[in-house]
């Protein structure tokens, strides 16, 4: 054991490696701008949404296969249906035949080609017995929609109920338009009751 | 002062400046100059305790925001999102632990499972296969568009795209490709007028199966697990090593039964399994008239054991991990081709087929 | 150095009156320590036999491996790696800075209250009370005591290196008194954000990591570092070599080992991996910068064993540097992701570089303390033992952990628990050694009165 004497406990710099020579500064400037490029190239812009080994958002944004304007709006059109129409109309679009409430699921009116009646019944509600699918219902009115919803929101649920597949064949009408819902909804500004199935025939006739 | 200390002083200012302060960055990098030359001139001695304290206080700082400050900033905001699960319904992800799961957590963490177990899959890259559809009247055009994404990207024309395209066929045109060329040959065929098809496979060890894409998949899920899967998780049990399987999404791939054999005794269902046998979660009972009731034949003799509570609570809560599983904003699921989905009906045939296959694998 | 020449009281060199300062203190931390060591080992190996060996053990829910293996690691980090180090740095700094210890009753009181701490944290684990948090497995309640204790440990510690005498820090100084208050900061920090600020979902992973990184990239390394730079100025009669470069190494060490520590495969935004990455590339360059200034300065040192021992633990130092660099890269790293290779390393750079600079040291400062030392020839065993030991227990495992086959990733499980039964045999004998020791020196002479001798202290300050 060495027991080293009190003034020998004092560090003698020796210089022969001082600091760090020059070119340890070259190579951190290098690493830093390294550094730089692999965050670029790795980090995803410090993007939250953004998991390895995607490299940016757009990157991830482009993993979903993009939908057409129909698919589009034959899904927030079946939000909406879900979220007003099914209440009574069933999520299956059978309605309900005790209570009085008609099915969507092939029906004469929806299948129309022309949207027009649809639009208004949707629009301003519905009073007074009609007949679907050989069966007259009626003895609950439907209230008017008009208010909550927007002529894209009519649109897209048209679209919905016209084109879903699952509620049989023939529902593959063509997509309605924000353009037709306003067309239709200019027309019928007036009116403020609910429609009949006479005042409806009345003021479209020209649906078949 | 030496040198290498101010110089690391100009450095810290810098990024400091650039990442924190969001600085232009010119801005950012004559700041950390003049901060090197103040040192650097200025001789501050930077071994004095005073400096020492002052210094580690600063570089604590910085640890600390750019670290945790900063995640924190992102993550703690994160929400549900919608998702749809198999059947295609609508539901918020991710689902709280409900019932008997969260004792079941509370037995998971207890005994240490996370020690051998991870709860998170990755996934290692993503590929694209495109297919396009031509009609009479833009045929060909299609065609130069299909020729021009050949010419930019590399890619040699290969299958039946190289003999011609037929009009009113879906037709591959590029198998495997990155996002950017996928990006390209959306949109140069859309611009042609040609109806797109995509196909998005996910590759990596811990993803589904899939004899083309990804033949080593072991089916631990069928994305990648992001923060948003842990949102009601306190303290996740991520783990870091993976002596046993991954259980992120066990729940849909074993049934109680199975786990809870698993638990008594491992071996009896896997030959090679490292999993000790956790026989403290089960009583010996005496006969075997009641369900749930695991029976082990030692040479001569049987012995009967039922499950504890703990037991069925730590089961119910590997029954409800269910992550990795459904799609999110930011982790999508393989997409198939919508142009070659089968009806319905052949899906639920193919189904059956699938089912009895593994039914007869499993004997 | 077991030599010690018996002087007379009066004419005492005021190395020794440093020595009597510390030695209560020091005796009681790495006492404790060693026996942690022992826990450690026994336990370690009884998880490995866990594994590979099927049916053992399997009534009692406190002896499953999920539970075992978390509380070995309590014991040997905090237990022994952390106790041992608060002991060597106590008698590092009284004896850089020329002063007596100050305030050593508060080492006792707060190395009473850390082991209370600890042996809490253990039958908590045992008992299934895990966090489930990897760096911070021990319960919620255990964290407070610890801090407490270690505070305490850092209140002297802190004023010991404010009485020094020289203003100028050496670079052991830099290191230790940095690591000193780096512990609580994190410690305190990580309890906070979790359980009081109820990090949410993956923060607390995120929280987790960061701690992780900073106790072992920062603390446990800079107090090795610094009993290394220690001892090898101190054979080389204080001659420090290149402290422009220590000091820069220093700086880069603290700024980019403060930062990182999430795996890539971790469920976190990709920036965080990414920023991993990178500061672990900076960090090995404060790496190669330390290794080169201490590399000069050991070309002077004497062929001491102790000293011999830190050169190892350097080299194994530098290995583990240089895989940890390696492996910090998607490319590489990926094929070492949740495999055994990980812990493996862990466990190489806990033993073979801090445990063994820390044993390396014990056994020079030891006989300072007790008038009858180790006995040579056993330490000499007892280290080979060790060095095997630790060898053993973690090289297969991480060779396993790349292959990643099944058979072997078995046979890895069976070295370890090989290396695990050295380290068993290596620690008992420490044990023994060191209770010898002080039972021997007890009889041979009255050290027990001289353990608080505050007096003598006072004597030399005046």
């Amino acid at each position: 054991m060495a027991v080293i004497k009190k003034e020998e406990n004092k560090e003698q710099v020796n210089s022969s490696i001082g600091g760090p020579s020059p070119w340890v500064f070259v190579l951190v400037l290098f690493l830093v701008y390294w550094g730089i490029n692999y965050l670029d190239n790795n980090s995803g812009g410090f993007n939250a949404k953004v998991y390895a080994p995607h490299k940016n958002a757009t990157a991830v944004a482009n993993l979903k296969v993009q939908k057409s304007p129909e698919e589009l709006a034959f899904e927030s059109g079946g939000r909406v249906y879900r979220g007003i129409c099914a209440a009574c109309h069933q999520p299956n679009g059978m309605g309900s035949e005790n209570v009085g409430y008609p099915p969507l699921a092939g029906s004469e009116w929806v299948l129309d080609q022309s949207p027009d009646r649809v639009i208004a019944i949707i629009n301003n509600g519905l009073q007074g017995p009609i007949e679907v699918a050989g069966k007259t219902y009626g003895t609950v009115a439907m209230p008017a929609q008009g208010g909550a919803l927007s002529d894209e929101d009519i649109a897209n649920v048209m679209s919905y109920i016209r084109r879903n597949s699952d509620w049989g064949e023939e529902h593959n009408l063509s997509v309605i338009t924000t353009e037709q819902v306003s067309e239709v909804r200019a027309k019928i500004a007036d009116r403020t009751s609910a429609w009949t199935v006479q005042e409806l025939i009345d003021q479209f006739p020209d649906s078949q | 002062m030496t040198i290498g200390l101010s110089f690391i002083m100009g450095l810290v200012a810098a990024s400091v400046s650039y990442f924190m302060l969001s600085l232009w960055w010119p801005v950012a990098i004559i700041l950390g100059i003049a901060v090197w030359l103040a040192f650097g001139l200025f001789g501050l001695k930077m071994d004095s305790a005073f400096t020492l304290l002052s210094g580690a206080i600063l570089v604590f700082c910085i640890s600390l925001s750019v670290m945790i400050m900063r995640s924190s900033d992102q993550l703690s905001g994160l929400q549900y999102a919608d998702t749809v699960d198999e059947t295609g319904t609508e539901f918020r992800y991710p689902v709280p632990l409900l019932g008997n799961a969260p004792s079941g957590e509370r037995v998971y963490r207890s005994h240490g499972c996370a020690a051998c177990h991870t709860q998170h899959v990755t996934h290692e890259g993503v590929e694209f296969d495109i297919k396009a559809l031509a009609s009479e009247k833009n045929h060909s055009a299609v065609k130069e568009a299909v020729n021009r994404f050949y010419q930019v990207t590399g890619n040699p024309a290969s299958g039946g795209i190289a003999l011609g395209l037929p009009v009113g066929e879906w037709e591959t045109v590029a198998l495997g490709v990155s996002v950017s060329d996928a990006a390209k040959a959306r949109g140069f065929l859309s611009s042609a007028g040609a109806s797109v098809d995509v196909q998005v496979r996910f590759n990596g060890e811990d993803l589904e199966k899939d004899n083309f894409s990804n033949p080593d998949g072991r089916g631990w899920g069928k994305r990648r697990s992001v923060a948003r899967d842990y949102l009601f998780v306190e303290r996740p049990m991520l783990g870091s090593v993976r002596i046993g399987p991954d259980l992120s999404n066990v729940g849909t791939r074993l049934n109680r039964s199975t786990l809870m054999r698993l638990l008594l005794d491992p071996k009896s269902i896997r030959r090679n399994s490292k999993m000790p046998q956790h026989r403290f979660l089960f009583d010996v009972v005496k006969e075997s008239n009641e369900k749930g009731i695991i029976t082990i034949r030692n040479k001569d003799e049987q012995v009967f054991y039922k499950p504890t509570k703990e037991a069925e609570a730590l089961v119910d809560y590997l029954l409800s991990l269910k992550s990795a599983n459904y799609p999110l904003e930011e982790a999508p699921v393989y997409q198939p081709f919508t142009s070659s989905l089968p009806k319905p009906e052949e899906a639920k045939k193919e189904m059956e087929e699938k089912t009895g296959d593994e039914g007869s694998d499993t004997k | 150095m077991s030599s010690e020449s018996k002087e007379g009281e009066a004419n005492k060199d005021p190395r020794d009156v440093v020595d009597d300062s510390c030695k209560g203190p020091f005796l009681f931390l790495a006492f404790s320590a060693i026996i942690w060591l022992l826990v450690y080992s026994i336990f370690s190996m009884l998880s490995g036999v866990k594994v590979h060996s099927y049916g053992m053990m399997v009534d009692t829910a406190w002896l499953s491996y999920g539970r075992i293996q978390p509380a070995s690691q309590l014991a040997l980090q905090y237990g022994f790696l952390v106790q041992l180090g608060l002991a060597i740095s106590a008698w590092i700094l009284s004896h850089r800075g020329k002063t007596v210890l100050v305030d050593g009753g508060y080492l006792y009181f707060g190395g009473l209250i850390w082991n209370v701490g600890v042996t809490l944290g253990f039958v908590g684990i045992l008992s299934g009370g895990i966090s489930g948090l990897e760096g911070l497995q021990m319960p919620v309640h255990v964290i407070p005591i610890l801090l407490t204790g270690y505070v305490l440990v850092g209140v002297s510690l802190v004023q010991t290196n404010n009485r020094r005498t020289d203003e100028q820090m050496s670079p052991a100084q830099w290191f230790l008194f940095t690591a000193t208050l780096w512990l609580p900061w994190i410690l305190g920090s990580a309890y906070l954000l979790i359980y009081y600020f109820k990090a949410k979902g993956v923060m607390a992973n995120i929280v987790d990591w960061w701690f992780m990184q900073n106790f072992s990239k920062v603390y446990l390394t800079f107090i090795a570092l610094g009993v290394c730079s220690h001892f090898f100025s101190l054979s080389n009669s204080y001659r420090l070599i290149g402290r422009g470069y220590a000091l820069f190494a220093f700086w880069i060490l603290l700024l980019f080992g403060s930062i990182g520590g999430v795996s890539l495969a971790a469920p976190v935004p990709a920036w965080l991996p990414a920023l991993s990455t990178v500061t672990s590339v900076f960090y090995f360059i404060g790496i190669v910068s330390i290794w080169y200034v201490l590399y000069h300065m050991q070309n002077g040192a004497s062929a001491e064993d102790n000293i011999s021992l830190m050169r190892l633990g350097l080299i194994v130092f530098g290995v583990v540097s240089i895989l940890n660099f390696l492996f910090a890269f998607p490319m590489m790293g990926k094929s070492a992701e949740f495999t055994t290779f990980g812990p493996s390393i862990e466990l190489l750079f806990n033993l073979g570089f801090v445990g063994l600079v820390l044993l390396a040291s014990f056994y020079y400062i030891f006989p300072h303390m007790v008038k009858f030392g180790l006995s040579p020839k056993i330490t000499k065993i007892q280290n080979i033992i060790f060095i095997l030991g630790f060898m053993i227990a973690s090289l297969p495992s991480a060779l396993g952990g790349l292959m990643s086959g099944d058979a072997v990733l078995g046979s890895g499980f069976y070295f370890s628990s090989v290396g695990d039964l050295f380290l068993v045999f290596a620690s008992l004998l420490l044990f023994l050694n060191f209770l010898y020791a002080i039972i021997m020196s007890i009889k041979t002479c009255d050290c027990l009165s001289q353990l608080f001798s505050k007096e003598q202290a006072k004597e030399v300050e005046a």
